[in-house]
């Protein structure tokens, strides 16, 4: 950036030096000229200090269980390294408070970026709940420019649907504007801008809505997830998401934090287990769940009837779309749990390098050693080295591939995580029971 | 009469004995080697005359050409083996020995006539002298040693040329091999592109174009290589011909690197009157206009006299057969000649000095001015190379180091970075010769060192990266 103050000084050495050649200036003053010019310019990028600004600090993101509430009318979701929102109650209406504004996001310890979230965090807090209530939802919009919210999938009044322009006028930076309604029909929706949607959702702008059926005991779960997917393009080096990015993305979030920064689904032995999944990237996702053969129960559209239900190892969200799967953890273990395309699953790489596979690079290192120190010939034979050793990368960039598990590296990244199935977890816990331990004679051995 | 007569001879024979003088051994070279001396500090200026103190100068040279050539013993050894430098020193001896002729008078004319008449003989015998080569005699001395002093700045004048032609050369001739080494490095990165293209290629993993890319990169630069070598020799072979060496002798070496311009800049105020005080061209036309006051001078005095002859005839008469003697006076009658054609071009010779005097000043204060821009220039280039520059070349590399460590950028990006700091390294040796080269012209220019000039420090170079410099 250059401020005024570097323009004019600048300027001035310029302007000295002009006026110097075309004789506007004694002869002395042209003398000086050129050293002048010389010197400004020495105070030119060396002099300016890099802005240490890129990525920052933020709250490591930790999972909030929801506290039950008093009635007992739901179970809480937990939102995965996110929280619930808070509401009041004001005279029997729901009362939700949103603020839009600029945060600070940790993507996983080491790669801090400059989002755009609701309350603090993105995805914005899970808005729960209950089929048939008047909610009210406060929007307050901190952000720089105007900003609405539509309720994805959810049947609102028309003048409640949030698309700046068509439904409403966008609502300023400074203002509030109060949507308020009551939905039928429970499931899993989503929440996000419709004003100047590219940027903002681009920037995080987003969250779930959970809406929890009247019944308590109708579609009873033990265990209620929530997670939000999202793509980013945040390069190498950088803290902030190319917003004009379509298809190069190269950061892929689970409520945008990637592994090893995802916590793990903790669930005791035999409970029922709902993982709502909600997409608002560019592209599908194939989730896939090792250990289980699981059900997709419903869509943002609704409940899928029981006869309309296929078992399935790996779901499709596909884009601007939730998907619910529920499945009974009767098989302990560490099971992972990620999106099946395999870029999704790793994090900052390029997609644009020269291919070393199978390239004899011996003694190369030796002689581009003496010419580029510290440099080191890798790829020969595949990536793997990568998760073997830690080099210094550029600022606020993670690995390709980390994370350390019982056995060695893990070499993951991007959307993954674990579902920790454990004997004997408390209800409620869900606290991270550790790495399982495999019993004997049935884990793979090496010849 | 008489007595006049007789007082004659012993006067003019002391006058022509006065002419001769002694011719100083060292025809003045003394006032050559205190006057350089004074302008080169630290180095010794010596006229090799076939004596054997010859041999202690080649033993110097012998000694300065075993370790790496500092700029001052290039200098120190052109001052005692430059051959060119060393036969103007003989002019001296003729320039003296002008001087020398101009005290002597012309030798006196003997003359004899007989007069044979009827019956008798008559002779005459008559010794006269060119008596205005007397009178004007310590003129003719003044303008001679006017003259001498004019040779002697002449020759300081060489020297200094000598001392910044070997200067500049010098300072070229390192910044030159430093260049190469960096090509050098260059190449061998290019060639590390080409062959690991090879290798890809051989692997399949990548196109016939691309690899080919590679070569025509690496080759381009092999060529360039050459023409950035050959120009090493040229330069050794330009300071082989001002140092006056041949045979075993061209083996000497040169440092790695220039060394750093000091931080402080020199001051522009006053130094164009320490040139018109110090510059040897400038004393030398001073001269000439002195020399060209005398000449007019003695033209005025002289006015139409251009023969004044006197001396004594004696002769035999015819009727008494005595031996008469007298006086004879030769004078030219200023019928045609006046002397004001004369007068009128040395008047015009002693303007021409004159001018000649303003002009070349004119030009000495300019070249001051320039050469003084050009210092500074060069100076504020060398240190933004080193402080901006480098640095921020030196951080693409390490940036480029570890994007290739997360995979993020492959081995020829980081190939191109290290090219670009090479580039980058060999513009900071552009501007450091530009610094060092201005100096030497700055240094000429004042025809001596910058006043209270800080001495350079040569260990304290921005750092070039190379080879094993970081783990
Ligand atoms: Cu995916």
């Amino acid at each position: 950036m250059t401020s005024r103050r570097d323009f004019f000084s600048r300027g001035a050495g310029i302007l000295t030096a002009t006026a110097g050649a075309v004789g506007l200036t004694r002869s002395a003053a042209a003398q000086q000229a050129p050293a002048q010019a010389a010197h400004a310019a020495a105070k030119g990028p060396g002099a300016r200090r890099a802005p240490q600004l890129a990525g920052g600090t933020a709250p490591t993101a930790r999972t909030v269980v929801p506290p039950a509430p008093a009635d007992g009318s739901y179970r809480p979701v937990v939102t995965l390294n996110a929280s619930s929102l808070p509401y009041t109650i004001s005279a029997g209406v729901k009362e939700f408070r949103l603020v839009a504004q600029p945060v600070k996001r940790e993507f996983a310890p080491g790669m801090v970026v400059n989002c755009w979230g609701y309350n603090a965090q993105t995805p914005g807090p899970t808005i729960e709940m209950v089929q048939g209530e008047r909610v009210r939802i406060f929007v307050k919009n901190e952000l720089p420019e105007w900003t609405t919210v539509h309720w994805h999938g959810m049947l609102v009044p028309n003048g409640m649907d949030g698309v700046g322009g068509l439904t409403q006028p966008q609502i300023p930076p400074g203002k509030t504007g109060v949507y308020e309604f009551a939905i039928d029909e429970p499931g899993t929706y989503m929440y996000h801008p419709h004003a100047d949607e590219m940027v903002q959702m681009a920037m995080g702008l987003m969250g779930m809505v959970v809406v929890h059926p009247k019944d308590p005991t109708e579609r009873a779960i033990d265990r209620d997830f929530a997670i939000m997917l999202h793509s980013w393009d945040v390069k190498p080096g950088t803290a902030t998401p190319n917003v004009a990015q379509m298809l190069d993305f190269d950061m892929w979030t689970f409520n945008s934090r990637v592994f090893p920064g995802i916590d793990p689904l903790p669930v005791r032995l035999g409970d029922r287990v709902r993982v709502r999944i909600g997409n608002l990237s560019m592209t599908s996702h194939p989730i896939h769940l090792h250990g289980y053969h699981f059900h997709q129960t419903a869509t943002d559209g609704g409940r899928i009837p029981d006869s309309a239900q296929w078992p399935m190892t790996t779901v499709n969200v596909p884009v601007g779309a939730t998907v619910d799967i529920e499945f009974v953890a009767d098989r302990p273990g560490d099971w992972a749990f990620h999106c099946h395309k395999s870029h999704h699953a790793m994090n900052a790489m390029s997609h644009d390098i020269p291919n070393m596979i199978g390239v004899n690079q011996a003694g190369m290192d030796k002689r581009i050693g003496g010419l580029v120190p510290g440099y080191m010939a890798m790829g020969s034979t595949g990536m793997a080295e990568m998760a073997k050793m830690a080099m210094p990368l550029p600022r606020n960039t993670l690995p390709m591939m980390a994370g350390k598990g019982p056995f060695g590296p893990l070499e993951m990244g991007g959307m993954f995580t674990v579902v920790k199935v454990r004997e004997g977890l408390a209800p409620g816990d869900y606290r991270d029971p550790g790495w399982y331990r495999q019993p004997t004679g049935t884990a793979m051995r090496l010849l | 009469m008489t007595d006049k007569r007789k007082g004659l001879l012993p006067a003019l024979a002391l006058l022509l004995l006065g002419g001769c003088t002694a011719v100083p051994g060292d025809a003045g070279f003394a006032d050559v080697r205190r006057t350089a001396s004074a302008r080169l500090p630290g180095e010794q200026v010596q006229w090799n005359r076939g004596t054997p103190d010859d041999k202690r100068e080649t033993d110097a040279v012998a000694r300065l050409i075993e370790s790496p050539l500092a700029a001052e013993s290039a200098v120190q050894i052109a001052l005692l083996n430059n051959p060119r430098l060393q036969a103007e020193y003989e002019r001296l001896g003729v320039s003296q020995a002008a001087l020398v002729q101009a005290g002597l008078l012309a030798n006196p004319v003997f003359s004899t006539d007989i007069l044979v008449g009827d019956s008798t003989i008559s002779p005459a015998f008559g010794v006269v002298q060119d008596f205005l080569a007397v009178f004007t005699r310590s003129a003719r001395q003044a303008i001679a040693a006017s003259d001498f002093d004019r040779v002697k700045d002449d020759m300081v004048n060489k020297v200094l040329d000598l001392a910044a032609d070997v200067r500049s050369a010098y300072y070229t001739a390192v910044a030159d091999e430093q260049e190469a080494d960096l090509f050098g490095q260059a190449v061998a990165t290019l060639e590390v592109a080409a062959d690991t293209a090879e290798r890809q290629s051989m692997a399949g993993n990548i196109n016939p174009r691309d690899q080919t890319l590679q070569q025509a990169q690496y080759a381009k630069a092999i060529v360039e290589r050459s023409r950035i070598e050959a120009r090493t020799t040229v330069d050794r072979e330009r300071l082989d011909r001002l140092l006056g060496l041949s045979g075993d002798q061209t083996s000497w070496n040169l440092p790695d690197r220039l060394p750093d311009p000091p931080s402080s800049k020199p001051s522009l105020d006053g130094l164009e009157k320490v040139a018109i005080q110090r510059r040897l061209d400038l004393a030398g036309a001073r001269q000439d206009l002195q020399t060209a006051t005398y000449a007019l001078d003695l033209g005025r005095q002289l006015g139409w006299l251009s023969v004044l002859g006197l001396g004594v005839q004696v002769e035999k008469d015819p009727d008494t057969h005595k031996w008469l003697k007298g006086p004879v006076v030769e004078l030219t009658l200023p019928l045609f000649d006046q002397g004001q054609a004369r007068v009128a071009t040395l008047e015009a010779e002693q303007r021409e000095s004159r001018k000649v005097l303003v002009a070349l000043a004119t030009d000495a204060r300019s070249e001051v001015r320039e050469a003084w821009a050009r210092l500074i220039a060069a100076q504020e280039a060398a240190a933004f190379y080193k402080v901006t520059i480098l640095p921020l070349q030196q951080r693409v590399v390490d940036e480029n180091a570890k994007l290739a460590s997360g995979m993020l950028i492959g081995i020829y990006d980081v190939l191109r970075g290290r090219q670009d700091q090479l580039d980058a390294a060999r513009d900071y040796v552009e501007a450091l010769k530009d610094y060092w080269v201005a100096c030497a012209r700055l240094e000429r220019a004042i025809a001596g060192p910058l006043p209270a000039t800080p001495a350079a420090e040569p260990s304290k170079q921005a750092s070039i990266p190379s080879a094993g410099d970081r783990p």
